[in-house]
């Protein structure tokens, strides 16, 4: 699938992630950009974790966007899979 | 909603979502905002003990957050527990401080509060931009590596996190449960000293307006030595509040020690008179155990009674019996000598428990004062002269005995006695005035009996303000 819409996922609290979901051209691939603000040495674990996400939801053209406030994982995984839903359009409200 | 995914996590990002929906909606005004939350590891994020917790922190930082003038906007506070836990937000009004400077001092009261490490003071600027310290804080748990890298390798235990978080709470709540209790029993020990002797009239003794049957002192000498004696009392109520050891009697010395500095600072302010020796005596003793058992927070006036006679024991026959200090016997010497039990005075009534204090002065405190709520200068008036002449009619005061010998002392306890009986009657004003004239003429002080009326008053209050009244 290919996220139609602008979306985003999540808070700047801490421990907490945002996540944020730009449409791009079918065929242009994934896109992952992580601004940790805690640690860097992080970021291959986070990537690793929004991919799985992006993979079980079979997303393959996305631009994704991420400023992590120190989430746990499955902060990570629920905000990421909010965020691709809402691009959808299969998800509308909260979370 | 994702199928599997957990409630409580759930739960826990809408409650993340609704708090950065109260941060926007401060934003729209465009002000900087600035949060206070627990860093708690694990679920769930609040519990009662958390919550006091909280609410204890909050108020420190409200403290000092108006002591360097940063102005919370009071209309715009939210406060609430909900699925991420304690929370606090509020707009700060026209600062004379920039986002930075502010973040800068909240990170100070972090640093410099004793469990700090657990309080997250966030700051977010007028533009939505959190401020970040830019400092990654170390694990708590471990003190070892940033917070940052084990919670994300989960290296700890989270039972084991809260357990240390639980335990590191309840010692800070518990230290400031000790500085309260200690700092009232000092109030209530210095209060009892200014009702004792602002009380008027009074038979023979010092009052507001009276000198009674004494030369060398008057009102401004008991409010000079109350002043000295009320710097020390937290003193002792913090060694009775901290003592640990097995045997109460080890306290004793150093119990004593303090006796004899507050005494030598009772002298120097009261010019070398002797106002208040018995009531360093009997208040420093109400003190400590008061303490001693509202730390364990096992205070009944039947446990703290059986605590005073096993710490004084045989006190009559170990202080009256021998000599302490080498030279001229002392009057308390001289009168256990030549009345014997009846002379044992203020050691002999320690020695059986105060039973003036809990016997007859107490009950009648009860009647007078525990369906009032504030006790007003004429409620005090008509207590505690009752409470006086309750104890006067059963105290063999040893300073009466001395002075005065066997006849008067029992003349005077009959009298109290009688006045006693007439209390509430149309006869009692002029049975009472009767009594003071007759203490007058005779030149009688009943100074043991007001010493024990201080002593009743204070334990009055503790029992009212500390134990009915705790948490």
């Amino acid at each position: 699938m290919t996220p139609k819409f602008k979306a985003q996922a999540g808070t700047f609290e801490s421990s907490d992630i945002m996540v944020l979901i730009e449409p791009v051209a079918e065929g242009s691939g994934r896109q992952v950009d992580i601004s940790s603000t805690v640690m860097l040495q992080f970021e291959e674990d986070l990537k690793v974790c929004i991919n799985q996400v992006l993979d079980v939801m079979e997303i393959e053209n996305v631009h994704l966007i991420a400023k992590d406030k120190g989430a746990l994982t499955p902060t990570i995984k629920a905000r990421v899979e909010t965020a691709v839903k809402r691009s959808l359009g299969i998800q509308e409200g909260t979370l | 909603m994702t199928a599997g995914m957990d409630k409580s996590i759930e739960e826990l990002l809408l409650a993340k979502d609704r708090r950065r929906d109260l941060r926007m909606q401060r934003l729209e005004r465009g002000c900087i905002t600035l949060s206070f939350n627990l860093n708690i590891p694990g679920l769930p994020k609040s519990n009662d003990s958390f919550h006091a917790f909280f609410t204890t922190c909050l108020n420190e930082l409200q403290d000092y957050l108006l002591s360097h003038r940063i102005v919370i906007n009071r209309e715009t506070i939210h406060c609430e527990t909900d699925a991420a836990g304690d929370f606090f937000l509020s707009e700060i009004i026209d600062p004379d401080y920039s986002a930075i400077q502010i973040k800068k001092l909240c990170e100070s009261f972090e640093t410099n509060h004793p469990v700090g490490r657990f309080l997250d003071v966030d700051v977010v600027d007028e533009k939505g931009e959190p401020i970040s310290s830019g400092k990654a804080k170390l694990c708590f748990f471990c003190n070892n590596a940033p917070a940052i890298y084990c919670m994300r390798k989960q290296a700890h235990d989270y039972a084991a996190m809260r357990m240390k978080v639980e335990l590191e709470i309840s010692k800070y709540q518990e230290s400031k449960r000790k500085n309260r209790v200690c700092k009232q029993l000092a109030i209530l020990a210095t209060q009892s000293l200014l009702h004792e002797v602002a009380l008027a009239p009074k038979p023979g003794l010092v009052d507001r307006f009276d000198e009674g049957s004494h030369t060398d002192m008057d009102f401004s000498t008991f409010l000079n030595s109350t002043a000295a004696l009320s710097v020390s009392f937290k003193k002792i109520a913090e060694f009775g509040y901290t003592f640990s050891g097995d045997n109460l009697k080890d306290a004793l010395p150093n119990l004593r020690l303090i006796g004899l500095e507050i005494e030598a600072d009772m002298f120097a302010e009261t010019h070398g008179v002797n106002t208040h020796k018995g009531a360093i005596f009997l208040l420093g003793f109400s003190i400590f155990v008061s303490a001693y058992l509202l730390a364990k927070e096992s205070f009944s006036n039947e446990r703290f009674v059986s605590i005073i006679q096993a710490m004084n024991g045989d006190l009559v026959a170990r202080e009256l019996g021998k000599k302490l200090y080498l030279g001229k016997e002392t009057h308390g010497e001289e009168c256990f000598r030549r009345f014997g039990k009846k002379g044992q005075g203020i050691r002999g009534e320690i020695q059986a428990g105060m039973p003036c204090v809990f016997q007859k002065a107490l009950p009648v405190l009860y009647q007078h004062f525990d369906s009032e709520k504030i006790l007003n200068d004429k409620l005090l008036n008509k207590g505690l002269t009752h409470a006086l002449l309750a104890i006067i009619s059963q105290n063999d005061d040893s300073n009466i005995l001395y002075r005065k010998g066997e006849e008067i002392l029992e003349e005077l306890k009959n009298r109290a006695v009688a006045c006693m009986d007439k209390y509430g009657t149309a006869q009692f004003d002029a049975d009472y005035e009767a009594l003071v004239e007759f203490c007058r003429h005779k030149k009688i002080s009943p100074g043991g009996s007001a010493d024990l009326l201080a002593v009743s008053y204070f334990m009055y209050n503790v029992n009212r303000q500390l134990v009915w009244n705790d948490e």
